[in-house]
């Protein structure tokens, strides 16, 4: 479970992110939503504890984050929105170094490695170098490299850019088939529709503040959630009071 | 050529990297002014070094035939040869590796504009380094026979379209080689970081065999007696007296093979642009019972990558190992050729007044600033670049970094030394103590320039570039590392020859035990430090 108490962020003197609470719980699948500039990024990134916080805690199954960050990371996988990998490497080398960095013994990366290369049909590209990949497949390589250690907690900023229809699908069904298992993923996303056919749940965040955060069928109601959306990030509405 | 203006300021604003000093943070700020201040320290010494040069060419009374065929010609070869020279590296790069370059294409701008536009800043370098090698030349057969203002402005209008064929050609040659270098082949990436490597050792071996003519300032004897440049100094000569004709033919030619070059170029990258850049991966189909998926530890995961990408990238290849490669051809230099190298070791020793005993440490000492050249670490953080965030989110510690790095580094330069110094000491036949001073000395300096490397990088890094040329051969970091590991080896043996000539052994064993305890000094720093600089990025 994820907790993110109080959380609040400034560069210089604007403030990113202020007072944000919300939890994500074991099994959930959490679309994280706001307009660019909200502060989804900002957040993301301090779940990960690749940036400092000013105020606040963020736990992982109770361990701080800011405290234990080795130990969280160890739970976490993240996939940025453009992924920046190691072009000079093929992608099995990138697969294995991933696995290498988070212990995971040789047959079970042996297997997953089997499993989701298919799924993401990316098997047949795995001893090209990966400077040759286009921005899909490496999204793809991606996406592999974080399923492929089973991780307690997925963060994914913006996945679906540059996926095919197919990965779109397999995605989705991979999230699903995480989740299943007791983990739970947290994903920023434009796209409201997959969203609100996707997840459980949804964080809504306007100039980094919390707008909701609780269960989607809860939010979208008879309107879909992208009306909802509009509606919330008019400049006359109001903060809606957080629900669990 | 509307849009040659606003390109060409795009790319120097760029290049000179003016908006870090105008719009970035404090801290960037601080950076590019140091570095704008190193640049220009290293570019007033190499000034200085070239008008005292040319104060000693001008002080000698030439003849006109000796002007020609022992300044001008030679010049103008090492003008042409330079010139494709960096073209090959720098302009293919400018014209390929620009990774906005659908966007840009996109744009209403001819393709000529474009090309035009980058390499405008590729010619303006070559043209100073046109002015300042072979105007001077120029200039001296100018004043040799008193010739009239109008000489003067044609050699300048010659020096100054100098560039524009080797210039072309270089770009060219070095397109099509990229071409072939970025495939999406692992197997290429090897050969290609072992074909870097063989050219450069042979680049060595000739300059280090050839060295002692080109210092003695034989080298124009040598080039002048070819055939080539018998031809050369004809056309010069006539070009020079003030051959119409010749001169006519120069402007033209230059304008028209120019012409033919430029549009040969942007036929090469268009073909590039519509084959090379948006070719897919090649499909291969995978046999899962022959790939490897053994376990490793982090650390050792982290080191095999950063081998990978060594060996992957030959600018940091050639760059980072140069001392070394520079190590080995000197000690096959001592052992097959001791008689060039030898006498300049025993002339300083005995300048110094050296014991003869201790005449063999001069020899470690050399092998020591030769292997402390090659640093991989001065690179170690900033060439993460924008992975940098990837590698954050992941459970790796500071120090596991800190320790796959410099084991990389090590692992370069460790064995090197060790067979190095074992072939050098078995040759002259060194004593154990010797032999064992021979190991320690430059493997303990290695150690030093690796940490300081390391630890300028982890307070100046840099993630924010496009070329990793630029965080390998220009970056704070690496400037800073190239100096400090010269004054240190340098400074050390300077210190112990001027001030204990009589006691160099002993001293350079005090010189270990002080590199021992900067080094633990410097250990304990990363440990308390590290981790916090890191999770600052």
């Amino acid at each position: 479970m994820l907790q993110i108490k109080n959380l609040s962020k400034s560069y210089g003197m604007k403030k990113a992110v202020s007072n944000l609470s919300f939890v994500v719980e074991d099994g959930d699948i959490m679309g994280f939503i706001g307009k660019n500039g909200a502060g989804k990024t900002t957040t993301l990134k301090a779940c990960l504890g690749i940036i400092g916080i000013d105020e606040g805690d963020i736990l992982l199954d109770g361990t701080s984050v800011l405290k234990e960050s080795m130990a969280c990371k160890r739970k976490i996988a993240y996939v940025p929105d453009n992924p920046q990998l190691d072009e000079y490497m093929t992608g099995l080398q990138y697969l294995n170094f991933i696995c290498d960095i988070y212990e995971v013994p040789s047959n079970i990366r042996k297997q997953n490695f089997e499993r989701l290369t298919l799924a993401f049909q990316m098997e047949t590209y795995l001893n090209n170098l990966i400077s040759s990949y286009s921005h899909g497949m490496k999204q793809k390589l991606a996406l592999i490299a974080a399923f492929s250690h089973t991780p307690k907690l997925l963060i994914l900023d913006e996945p679906f850019v540059g996926l095919d229809p197919e990965a779109f699908v397999i995605l989705k069904e991979q999230m699903k088939e995480l989740c299943a298992s007791g983990n739970s993923v947290l994903f920023s996303s434009h796209i409201l529709d997959v969203v609100e056919k996707v997840c459980n749940k949804v964080s809504v965040i306007k100039h980094g503040q919390l707008l909701y955060s609780g269960r989607t069928t809860e939010i979208v109601g008879a309107k879909g959630l992208e009306e909802v959306f509009m509606e919330m990030n008019g400049d006359e509405i109001s903060v809606t009071p957080t629900k669990e | 050529m509307k849009f040659l203006l606003p390109l060409l300021r795009n790319n120097f604003l760029q290049l000179s990297h003016a908006n870090q000093l105008r719009y970035a943070d404090t801290k960037s700020r601080a950076k590019t002014i140091i570095l704008y201040l190193l640049i220009a320290a290293i570019l007033m010494g190499l000034l200085a070094y070239l008008i005292y040069s040319l104060k000693i060419i001008y002080s000698i009374a030439w003849l006109l035939e000796e002007v020609v065929t022992e300044l001008v010609v030679p010049m103008a070869l090492i003008c042409v040869i330079l010139n494709i020279a960096i073209s090959i590296f720098w302009g293919s790069g400018l014209l390929l590796s620009d990774t906005n370059i659908d966007s840009v294409l996109a744009l209403p701008i001819p393709l000529r504009t474009l090309i035009l536009s980058k390499l405008t800043v590729l010619f303006m370098v070559e043209v100073a380094l046109t002015v300042a090698l072979l105007l001077p030349m120029m200039v001296l057969f100018g004043l040799t026979t008193d010739m009239g203002f109008p000489f003067y402005l044609i050699v300048l209008g010659i020096t100054i379209l100098f560039p524009v064929i080797p210039g072309l050609l270089g770009t060219m040659i070095g397109t099509q080689i990229y071409r072939v270098l970025k495939s999406s082949s692992a197997r290429i990436a090897r050969l290609k970081a072992a074909a870097a490597i063989l050219v450069l050792f042979a680049f060595m071996i000739f300059m280090f065999c050839k060295f002692p003519d080109i210092a003695a300032g034989n080298f124009g004897y040598v080039i002048s007696t070819s055939t080539f440049t018998l031809y050369a100094g004809q056309y010069i000569r006539r070009l020079l007296n003030g051959d119409y004709l010749l001169i006519g033919l120069y402007f033209g030619g230059v304008f028209l093979i120019g012409v033919t070059l430029l549009y040969g170029l942007i036929k090469i990258f268009r073909n590039w642009y519509s084959n090379d850049a948006i070719q897919g991966s090649k499909s291969q189909p995978i046999d899962w019972n022959m790939q490897s998926t053994k376990q490793h530890s982090p650390v050792s995961a982290l080191l095999e990558r950063e081998r990978t990408r060594y060996f992957s990238l030959p600018v940091y290849l050639t760059n980072t190992a140069c001392g070394l490669l520079f190590a080995a051809v000197f000690v096959l230099l001592v052992v097959l050729m001791s008689d060039k190298i030898t006498p300049y070791i025993y002339q300083l020793a005995k300048y110094f007044r050296i014991p003869f005993a201790d005449y063999d440490v001069l020899f470690m000492y050399a092998l020591s600033i030769l292997t402390t050249i090659s640093c991989t670490t001065y690179a170690g953080i900033s060439i993460e670049g924008k992975q940098i965030e990837i590698l954050k989110s992941l459970p790796i510690t500071a120090m596991c970094l800190f320790q796959s790095k410099m084991l990389h580094h090590l692992s370069m330069s460790v064995p090197t030394i060790f067979v190095l110094n074992t072939i050098i000491a078995l040759y002259l036949q060194w004593s154990f103590p010797k032999a064992m001073l021979g190991y320690t000395l430059p493997l303990l300096f290695s150690v030093l320039i690796g940490m300081i490397g390391y630890i300028l990088n982890l307070i100046f890094p840099n993630f924010e570039w496009e070329n990793v040329t630029h965080i390998i051969k220009q970056s704070l970091p690496a400037i800073l590392t190239a100096l400090i590991g010269v004054v240190v080896t340098c400074g050390t043996i300077y210190l112990l020859l001027r001030f204990f000539p009589n006691a160099l052994f002993m001293g350079s064993w005090i010189a270990c035990a002080a590199n021992l305890l900067f080094i633990l000094v410097m250990a304990i720093w990363i440990n308390n430090e590290g981790e916090h600089l890191y999770q600052g990025f």
